[in-house]
């Protein structure tokens, strides 16, 4: 035992004395020395540049699909050229969307959602390949209505304001002054996002009021440390009413 | 009383229509596009009016099941499925004796496409619907999102606009300014002059001072209804259909319109419409085949050979040879064209339980199992086709497949106890209707148990298993202690073990209790056999003890042999009957009187009132005024104690004929002043207040 020690000994100095030796250890050193270096830097840098907090949307596709009416089924028809810039089938009469929201973690700033606001790009008239029926046995006539969810209409190329039930029970609702604005309420609606928060929903329920079809999405207008921005929701939904 | 809730619904029915007319409009004017609004047919409209009157008193006084914070989960009915339930409701009030229509059923009215689960629901246009909307019928509203039964209170064709009346009115979604979808209904105060007496008629007389009368109805425009409605319940009679083509003449010629209609009439619970449902399909059918309408055709053909078969069962039941031949032939004709296994493949259990029931009926007892057994095959826990196979199998004189299909219906009986038991522990407090649901079951446990027991109860005994037959009776006993078959079957299974002391005593309850001459005459072959004194003795035993003043002694007597006594106590009611028939008053009156107490010792109370009823028409002829309005005025009391309208009726009629032999009041007034001395004199002191009161009134006057 006492005889392995002090060749192993013997070995190392041999090794440090060697010029190898030395070019592999000064290597090692100069290594050492560069990381520390350069995560100094990265520290300093993000104290000076802090790393972008954003707005993270999940796309409204997939598990996150908008849901059809409870009346109607959605037509899954072939949508043609645009089909990959939209999402897939046709939402009669109106759908229920959630829009889910959350923080990118990047940062510690505070996500301060300013503004929703429904896009809707409107083509009037019938279109039999959509053609659609409503299957009222699905229909349950009871309950009050779902509190703390966006019911908006569309009318043709008009979007209506939203509304928005705070509490059913004491018939408390608010209506948004601004159809450029879900959120532009008497009542100022507060939504904010930390890295610490779970993801947040934004249910809206959208509805079409006028014959045709329509393409839309919402864009999303927030503000990290004073500075405003805006993200819009992907892909674009399609709504098809065929009136009374 | 259920004389004065008659009227009073008449009363009602009638100043409704007044009262709903403004809001109504001129129909005839302005409704162009629509013909005048079919009239609810009596026996309808006052079901109609007390709804609404209902609905009315309970605005504002219905908590909004939402607000709670422990809210039960919304029942998930469709409006069919809620027309169904209306449907039972009807049903059940129809058996309580309440004055509906008989003809009265439910039609149900979608908007969108014919769904494949309620094929009893008729699609039809937004423009029928604003033809068929009226005061009374259910609405199912829908802007896509928000979904919201109601009723209507009255459709102004003229404005056209829609009243609506709604338990939360504040809270209608289409409310102007409350919603996002650019609806404007407004809040309508309005006082229905009927609400107040209506409330006040409910709480038997009681006057309702603090009450505020006024409601608020939701008035609807046109446009925007028919922009939300979805669908429509009606009560109607099946000549409402007749109306409906009438709206849409088109429809009559549309193949799943007429199925619909067909299937409406044929549903279950309306036996009473076959023939009329009939028609309906077989139209359904003939359209389908014409279109090339394979869907309808199929469920068409289904549906007419289960109607045929129903018909052909009825007519059976009937005698009527010729027209149960015929429904044969149209069935043969049905079979050669589509093939034996077509016209039963989709055949559900319930469908196979009808056809047994028919057949039962009809006395075809060997088909009434096979479809009973079919039933079976199709739903294995089937428990009322394994009963009404057992009662089939009875009628066969297979002791053995009673005693089976008996015992399997009762082991049913307990596992659907035990699911009921679990299904109530988990209902919301607030669950009203799915409680009045679980009772209704319960309420046909219980009728299905004691059935089973009897069936079963009965083979046993056939098969000399006495002790086993005994074990059901005491349990049918304890289940239904009015039930005279259950002291029977104890009675006879004891009579079968040679306990004859208790056997007696088990048979004399049972003779107590039996109604049905037939099974009473053989009871009571039995308690003679058994050494109980014949009717003979009994009634000289009786009469000897009365004669004596000896009541505790009669009594004795009533409570020892008590079959024995209902009978003697029938017996002498029909020689009274007899003998006022024959005008032999004082033979009816000397009958009577015996009855009288031996009835009263009895505890038959009502058929006292029915013996006082005659003795006064008997006094009545004899001239004795007093005696005839003492022995009415006493029947009419127990009458209207018993809820017994047609009593009520007869007393009432022999009282008017009492007193129509008086010219002027002042004869009223000197017979009234003598009829006080007779009471006081023959110590009726009932008597003698009710002509006081009466007197002072008539004076007062």
């Amino acid at each position: 035992m006492t005889s392995e020690s002090s060749r192993w000994d013997r070995l190392q100095t041999r090794f440090k004395n060697s010029i190898i030796g030395v070019v592999v250890l000064s290597l090692l050193a100069g290594a050492v020395f560069l990381t520390n270096a350069l995560d100094i830097g990265q520290r300093l840098n993000d104290w000076i540049n802090p790393p972008a907090t954003d707005l993270l949307i999940t796309p409204l596709a997939g598990a996150n699909r908008p849901q059809p009416l409870d009346a109607y089924d959605v037509i899954e028809a072939s949508t043609g050229a645009a089909a990959s810039t939209v999402a897939p089938g046709i939402y009669p009469r109106g759908a229920k969307i959630s829009v889910d929201l959350a923080h990118n973690r990047a940062g510690d700033a505070t996500i301060v959602l300013r503004g929703i606001k429904l896009n809707s790009h409107f083509t009037p008239g019938l279109n039999p390949l959509y053609a659609y029926e409503a299957h009222t046995e699905r229909v349950i006539g009871a309950g009050p209505i779902k509190p703390l969810v966006f019911h908006v209409a569309l009318f043709g190329e008009k979007v209506g304001p939203a509304m928005r039930v705070i509490d059913a029970k004491k018939n408390l609702f608010v209506m948004s002054r601004s159809n450029e604005n879900f959120l532009a309420t008497e009542e100022p609606v507060l939504f904010e996002l930390s890295p610490a928060d779970d993801s947040e929903s934004i249910d809206i329920e959208v509805t079409a009021e006028e014959p045709g079809l329509y393409e839309i999405s919402f864009t999303l207008t927030y503000s990290v440390l004073g500075e405003v921005k805006t993200k819009e929701t992907e892909p674009p939904i399609r709504i098809y009413y065929e009136g009374n | 009383m259920r004389a004065i809730k008659s009227s009073i619904h008449c009363l009602f029915t009638a100043l409704g229509l007044l009262v709903v007319a403004p809001l109504v409009g001129q129909e005839a004017n302005g409704a162009e596009e629509c013909p005048p609004s079919r009239q609810y047919p009596e026996g309808i409209a006052w079901i109609e009016q007390n709804s609404t009157l209902i609905g009315l008193m309970r605005q504002g006084f219905v908590g909004y099941e939402g607000d709670m914070p422990d809210a039960r989960p919304l029942p998930q009915r469709s409006l069919r499925q809620h027309a169904e339930d209306l449907e039972a409701s009807l049903r059940g009030s129809q058996l309580s004796g309440k004055p509906i229509h008989p003809d009265a059923l439910y039609f149900t009215f979608y908007a969108g496409t014919a769904p494949e689960n309620e094929p009893e629901a008729i699609v039809i246009s937004k423009r029928d619907f604003w033809c068929l909307s009226r005061h009374g019928a259910t609405v199912l509203l829908s802007d896509g999102v928000n979904h919201h039964t109601t009723g209507v209170f009255s459709v102004n064709r003229k404005d056209q606009a829609i009243y609506i009346l709604d338990l939360w009115p504040e809270r209608f979604f289409m409310l102007e300014g409350r919603n996002a979808r650019g609806y404007t209904a407004q809040l309508f105060d309005f006082e229905h002059p009927l609400l107040r007496p209506f409330v006040q008629a409910l709480l038997q007389g009681e006057e309702v001072l603090k009450e505020d009368f006024t409601r608020k109805l939701v008035k609807v425009d046109k446009k925007q209804y028919l922009k939300v409605i979805a669908g429509l319940v009606t009560l109607d009679t099946p000549e409402f259909i007749d109306y409906f083509f009438s709206i849409n003449s088109t429809a009559a010629e549309d193949a799943r319109t007429q199925l619909a209609f067909g299937l409406t009439l044929l549903h279950w619970g309306n036996n009473r419409f076959v023939d009329e449902a009939v028609e309906h399909v077989e139209k359904a059918l003939e359209l389908a085949q014409q279109t090339g309408n394979e869907k309808v055709e199929r469920t068409a053909v289904n549906r007419l050979n289960l109607a045929l078969l129903l018909e052909y069962y009825f007519a059976r039941e009937r005698g009527d040879v010729a027209a149960a031949e015929a429904k044969q032939n149209r069935r043969k004709r049905l079979s050669q064209r589509y093939g034996e296994e077509r016209l039963v493949a989709d055949n559900a259990a319930i469908d196979y339980y009808r056809l047994g029931s028919a057949a039962g009926h009809a006395g075809d007892f060997d088909n009434a199992i096979v479809f009973f057994t079919h039933a079976i095959e199709k739903k294995p826990d089937y428990q009322v086709a394994y009963l009404d196979r057992a009662v089939a199998k009875a009628r066969k004189l297979d002791a053995n497949g009673v005693v089976e299909d008996a015992s399997k219906a009762l082991e049913l009986n307990v596992l659907e106890r035990k699911a009921l038991a679990a299904q109530r522990a988990e209902r919301h407090p607030r669950d009203k209707m799915g409680r009045l649901r679980d009772s209704g079951r319960e309420h046909y446990l219980n009728e299905w148990e004691a059935l089973a027991l009897r069936v079963r109860g009965t083979s046993l005994q056939s098969l000399r298993q006495y002790d086993r037959a005994l074990r059901d009776g005491q349990r049918l006993v304890e289940l239904e202690p009015d039930n005279p078959k259950g002291y029977a079957l104890v009675g006879f299974s004891l009579l079968g073990k040679g306990e004859t002391s208790k056997a007696r005593a088990s048979l004399e309850q049972a003779a107590a209790r039996e109604t049905e001459p037939q099974s009473l005459s053989m009871i009571m072959a039995a308690v003679n056999e058994l050494g109980a004194p014949s009717e003979e003795d009994f009634f000289h035993q009786y009469r000897q003890a009365m004669l004596a003043n000896d009541r505790e002694a009669a009594q004795s007597l009533v409570d020892t042999y008590p079959g024995t006594a209902r009978v003697v106590a029938s017996n002498l009611v029909a020689q009274g009957q007899g003998a006022l028939k024959a005008l032999d008053l004082d033979g009816a009156l000397g009958a009577y009187s015996v009855c009288l107490n031996l009835l009263e010792q009895i505890g038959d109370e009502l058929n006292v009132g029915l013996v006082l009823n005659d003795m006064a028409v008997a006094h009545l002829l004899k001239g004795e005024l007093h005696a005839a309005l003492a022995a009415v005025r006493r029947a009419n009391y127990i009458f209207r104690r018993h809820h017994n309208v047609d009593g009520e009726r007869a007393s009432a009629d022999t009282l008017n004929r009492l007193f129509n032999r008086f010219g002027t009041e002042a004869e009223v007034e000197a017979f009234l002043e003598e009829h006080l001395v007779y009471a006081r004199e023959h110590g009726l002191e009932e008597e003698f207040d009710l002509t006081s009161t009466q007197l002072e009134r008539l004076r007062s006057d």
